[in-house]
């Protein structure tokens, strides 16, 4: 008789949250844009110092994995280099898969797209991991 | 009969061409549908998407770039 309750209880929670979560799931194109740009500057600066690079996956990753856990600053708050990584891959999946929704082929596809593109625009002194996984320094 | 033989012959080759009849049938335009790589398209998406770079790089001052 005791369990009913908290079973609704517990289902009612679960709603709630999956309609909290809901709005950041249903994100407009422009709205993912608007993200990736307000943490481009943190990006660059992460990829100018050689914290991060870009890599043929359309992913930016760890040059090396002892910089996930150096801190970075985005928007003037601090936080670690993975923090800022997970950010920014979690927005351009989403943007990544958009576009494939729109011209109905795999993010996959898209991203790796996007990844041959940051090559072509890789600054001086910034990474690129290739396919091979080998890293590449721009002169 | 050695003279009309080529003779014909002659008419036959000179009437030929003259009756000859070309007919030029309407051409039909159809609209050209040009299929659009997907590739470029994706590249395309993209670019816009990704155009913010482009403001940042161009607001960055030159002496920034450089180091």
């Amino acid at each position: 008789m005791n369990i009913r309750p908290a079973r609704t209880t517990l289902m009612l929670g679960a709603l709630a949250l999956l309609l909290a979560a809901s709005p950041a799931l249903a994100r407009s194109k422009g709205q993912v844009i608007g993200s990736l740009k307000a943490r481009y500057p943190a990006i660059k600066a992460a990829a100018s110092s050689g914290l991060i690079g870009e890599t043929w996956t359309g992913y930016p990753e760890a040059v090396s994995a002892a910089n996930l856990g150096k801190k970075v600053t985005d928007r003037g708050k601090t936080i670690t280099v993975q923090q800022l990584l997970q950010a920014e891959g979690a927005d351009r999946r989403e943007l990544y898969q958009i576009i494939a929704k729109e011209q109905n082929t795999s993010a996959k596809l898209v991203a790796e797209h996007n990844g041959k593109r940051k090559l072509k625009t890789l600054a001086s002194g910034e990474y690129y991991k290739l396919q091979s996984g080998k890293w590449i320094r721009k002169r | 009969m050695n003279i009309w033989r080529p003779t014909l012959v002659a008419v036959a080759l000179f009437l030929v061409p003259c009756c000859a009849r070309v007919t030029v049938e309407p051409i039909e335009v159809k609209p050209i549908h040009i299929t659009m790589d997907i590739n470029i398209k994706i590249q395309r998406e993209l670019e816009k998407a990704f155009d913010f770079e482009k403001d940042f790089e161009d607001a960055t001052p030159a002496d920034t770039k450089k180091k």
